[in-house]
């Protein structure tokens, strides 16, 4: 994520659009303030646009089968470590082309969460944010600050288990180990019954169900969500009786109970998927702590099934509910 | 002019209403059933062709009907095609069940500046309902309009509504143009699409007529482009709007279109407003 | 309504004292309290919890008068109880930006049919403001017309001048509750410190946006710039629950024998909003949707209503989870037709 790696990436991003490859999905500076966001690059003029740093945070695995599904060509795509498990796990699930994607490989120290960093700077003063080694170098119109990585660095990042892509076409960065770490989940486990109900009680309160967890989640892609009140009509040709016994599993009332049941309903549906991105918590404009509760799952996962999802066969595969799939396209 | 939804107190609140009458128009996959309803405890509310309401079942929803009968007759008609949740709801009901009814509510027809005028009504399918309540009224206010012309068709001849009452008026000497896609046997009308109908057979003469399409969207588009062959300014043609409505009043904002509500400012619009929108 | 406003001085905090005072008259006080790394709007019964060290909550007020959730009829197999609720309410803190907000959602709820919800809270409901000395990064309600100091929307105006607040008095409710206290006459030293003060805010605001966009808005509907824009959206409704100017609500019934007749905020940008029971959607593409956002506040409500309805807390910038930015967009789309 530093100034190197930044320059090998607009190179290899020149080669890739000479070769063979329509566009490619990179990060770029938001234009009034530091944050990055994704964009779409298809000519080599458009090469300056790319950043990447500890802001480069959002997960490019949703666009890219937007991109996908609206162009013909080969996609490239910049992808971190928890990224490039997302894109992975979602060729297994046949939502990828893994033949029309070429991943180039990131691999990542941590992202900075840009809300604690406008805690310590004005967004407007900030005029660059690097990486070197270890601290993130802020560049603001009056001076350079120096802040040690850990300190601005996503609490979700922490318990990172694969900081280096594993599926990739090319990979910059140098290789960084995971490790598996529930030790904040334990603590929560540690807690009586009431008292966890009283903590998630509290959190879910906040919850406006504005859904930007789950649009932002990229396993979160069905067109029928269950957790929205299903007034759906599904054809011209659907008899009224369907779209009348359409189940409605939660209506629009907000408020704490209700709110852990959309979450809890979400996050089961991605027992054995959830590849650790964090843009749920991200997204959250309430600051609900939801990856405690993927990670929960995840650790039920790994104790209850022994499962961890990282090969080519799906968790619910192994659970003898899916037919396990022709092994995926190579690699 | 009415100010809808004169007299309900607070808008969101339905007036009481009983079935008193179920005729089942067509059979099917595709029901349409009129449900005649009657105000419980009160007068009927004076509205004007072209007003809708939004009937209310409790446990279910709210849909939005225009009314199909004219003020000119009793009570109100109200022509339900099985569709969704609450349509199918309506469906299973009985002659004495009760339902709500918020209304007069959205923008109706401008009948009192169409008086002198010669009146031609092209509807399709369950598009007929809102153009009933504008030819009945023009039958009981005869002398107030010049010409009446009623254009009709569906896809067969099962799928046609108010077809006893049609026909009875084609014995009674009103000009009525029924057609149904497909030959069929036994079938002594024309045979066609309702535009060709309109474009083969009626030919109406623009000069001081006013003309009203309801229907499915390809059979209005195709409408509106025979009329404009046949010389009619868009200022001369009248059209209703489907969108999804939920509070009917002007507030919720769903069925906003460039910034008028159909459910206020519409569901009636002339079509010179309506191609000068954004999105449509 | 007074036309003239009235200015005084306030040695002490009045914001919390007159919380307290309202609190004994047995009004439901709602201000900004701390919650976590943000501040947010609660019903309080100690004003020491109130905390106005913030640029601008995390949501709006809007909640308190246009709830997410409200019942509107209770129903068994007919009408039970209608939901009225005119509870004696004071929103105590509310930035300028917020409160006229509330008086665009006026437009919406009190002209035409007077929705009886809206009015029995808004009749019920004292509003007293507290002016932005400072702006952040997002806001930039200077560029829409509204001053950091502005008064439309409230019943009495506080700015902090430091040890004393200088009281705007702007409608015959805030008169009344004046009259509860010991106030000062407005000195020259005053007048002139509160302008500073107004001045410095303003020119503190780095973020503009080009409103007046109605030409090019109507001119550029079908562009492929929209397209564009929609790129990083994820759909999601944080923009619009987060807005203090979005109104958009939907109408549900729980229960199927008995129960309630509910309304709740809803989203345009929601693939269900315009879904219809044919399966037909005019809005059925995400772009389309984030497309009709913008034109709804800065086009469609301008013909409608006149007025534009962005009052420039910058809440859908700061909290977008995909770097959507209203002023972004709407200057970008200047430029792009421009060359």
């Amino acid at each position: 994520m530093d100034e190197n790696t930044l320059k090998k990436l607009k190179e290899k991003c020149r080669e890739m659009l000479k070769e063979d490859v329509e566009v490619i999905i990179v990060y770029t500076r938001k234009e009034s303030e530091p944050k990055e966001i994704l964009t779409v690059i298809e000519s080599p003029d458009e090469i300056e646009k790319i950043t990447l740093s500890p802001l480069s945070a959002n997960n490019p695995a949703k666009h890219l089968i937007h991109e996908l599904k609206n162009r013909s060509g080969k996609i490239g795509v910049v992808a971190k470590g928890c990224d490039s498990r997302a894109i992975k796990q979602l060729i297994n699930e046949g939502k990828i082309d893994r033949e029309r994607v070429h991943i180039i490989g990131i691999s990542c120290p941590g992202i900075i969460d840009y809300r604690k960093l406008i805690t310590k700077f004005k967004p407007s003063e900030v005029k660059k944010v690097t990486l070197s080694g270890d601290t993130v170098l802020v560049q603001t119109v009056n001076d350079e600050q120096r802040i040690p990585l850990d300190k601005l660095i996503y609490e979700n990042c922490l318990y990172c288990t694969h900081p280096t892509p594993q599926e990739y076409d090319s990979l910059l960065g140098e290789v960084r180990e995971g490790r598996r770490d529930f030790s904040d989940i334990e603590e929560l486990e540690k807690m009586s019954q009431e008292e966890r109900w009283n903590y998630w009680i509290g959190e879910l309160e906040k919850c406006i169900r504005c859904f930007a967890c789950r649009n932002a989640c990229p396993f979160c892609y069905c067109t029928e969500c269950l957790v929205d009140p299903t007034d759906l009509a599904i054809s011209p040709m659907s008899p009224a009786e369907e779209k009348a016994s359409y189940p409605r599993f939660l209506g629009k009332t907000v408020n704490a109970q209700d709110n852990l049941f959309y979450h809890l309903l979400r996050v089961i549906h991605h027992a054995g998927r959830c590849v650790g991105c964090g843009e749920c918590e991200r997204a959250c404009p309430m600051d609900i702590p939801l990856r405690k509760l993927e990670r929960k799952l995840e650790k039920e996962v790994i104790e209850v099934f022994g499962y961890i999802p990282d090969g080519d066969v799906p968790f619910l595969a192994r659970l003898d509910i899916l037919p396990e799939k022709e092994t995926t396209s190579g690699r | 002019m009415i100010d809808i939804g004169a007299e309900m107190e607070n808008p969101y609140v339905p007036f009481k209403a009983e079935i008193i009458d179920i005729r089942q128009e067509v059979k099917g996959v595709r029901a349409i059933k009129t449900f005649r309803m009657r105000l419980v405890g009160r007068e009927r509310f004076d509205y004007k062709p072209g007003h809708g309401c939004l009937v209310s079942v409790f446990g279910r929803g709210e849909s939005w009907f225009t009314i199909a009968n004219s003020p000119t007759r009793p009570d109100l008609e109200f022509s339900v095609l099985k569709t969704g949740k609450v349509t199918t709801k309506l469906h299973e009901l009985e002659v004495g069940d009760i339902v709500g009814l918020r209304g007069p509510l959205g923008t109706p027809f401008p009948v009192d500046e169409w008086k002198g005028k010669n009146i031609i009504t092209i509807g399709g399918g369950i598009g007929q309902t809102p153009l009933r309540s504008v030819y009945q009224y023009v039958i009981d206010n005869y002398d107030d309009y010049g010409e009446l012309t009623i254009v009709y068709g569906a896809r067969t001849s099962r799928d046609l509504v108010y077809k006893d009452e049609l026909m009875q008026l084609i014995d009674e000497g009103y000009n009525v143009y029924l057609s149904v896609d497909m030959q069929e046997e036994g079938w002594e009308h024309f045979v066609g699409y309702v535009p060709d109908n309109l474009r083969f057979n009626v030919k109406p003469d623009p000069d001081n007529t006013i003309a009203i399409t309801c229907g499915p969207p390809i059979m209005i588009t195709l409408t509106l482009r025979v009329l404009k062959e046949l010389g009619f300014k868009e200022d001369q043609v009248y059209t209703t709007l489907e969108r999804r409505m939920k509070c009917g009043i002007g507030k919720c904002g769903r069925c906003r279109l460039d910034g008028k509500y159909v459910c206020r400012d519409g569901p009636v619009f002339r079509y010179d407003r309506l191609s000068s929108l954004l999105e449509s | 309504m007074d036309n003239k406003i009235k200015a005084m001085i306030y040695d002490g905090n009045f914001l919390r004292d007159v919380a307290e005072k309202l609190l004994e008259k047995g009004y439901r006080v709602i201000a900004p309290i701390k919650s976590g790394n943000y501040f947010i709007f609660r019903e309080i019964d100690n004003p020491e919890r109130i905390s106005l060290n913030f640029i601008n909550t995390k949501k709006s007020a809007k909640e308190f008068l246009f709830p997410q959730n409200e019942g509107l009829i209770r129903y068994r197999e007919w009408i039970e109880e209608i939901l009225l609720d005119s509870k004696k309410r004071a929103i105590i803190g509310i930035r300028p930006c917020d409160a006229k907000a509330i008086t665009l959602l006026d437009e919406v709820f009190l002209k035409g049919f007077k929705d009886p919800y809206y009015e029995a809270r808004r009749k019920n409901t004292i509003i007293i403001g507290y002016a932005c000395n400072e702006t952040g990064d997002y806001c930039f309600c200077s560029s829409l017309g509204l001053s950091p100091h502005e008064t439309e929307g409230m019943d009495i105006l506080v700015t902090n001048l430091g040890d004393r607040n200088y009281l705007e008095v702007i409608t015959d409710k805030g008169d009344e509750i004046i009259g509860l206290f010991d106030v000062k006459e407005v000195t020259d030293e005053d007048g002139k410190r509160k302008h500073e003060l107004e001045r410095k805010a303003v020119e503190s605001t780095t973020r503009k946006i080009v409103s007046d966009m109605k030409d090019v808005l109507v001119n550029n509907f079908n562009s492929d710039y929209w397209r564009k824009v929609a790129f990083n959206c994820i759909g999601c409704g944080t923009c619009t629950f987060l807005c203090p100017t979005c109104f958009c609500f939907d109408m549900l019934d729980e229960g199927e024998k008995e129960g309630i007749r509910y309304r709740a905020w809803d989203s345009c940008q929601f693939p269900l909003y315009t879904l219809e029971s044919s399966s037909h959607n005019p809005r059925r593409e995400k772009w389309q949707r984030l497309r009709n956002r913008f034109y709804d506040k800065f086009l469609y409500t301008v013909e409608s209503k006149g007025k534009v309805f962005c009052v420039g807390c910058g809440r859908c910038i700061s909290d977008c989870p995909a770097g959507v930015d209203i002023t972004e967009v709407m200057n970008g789309l200047l430029k792009e037709v421009s060359e």
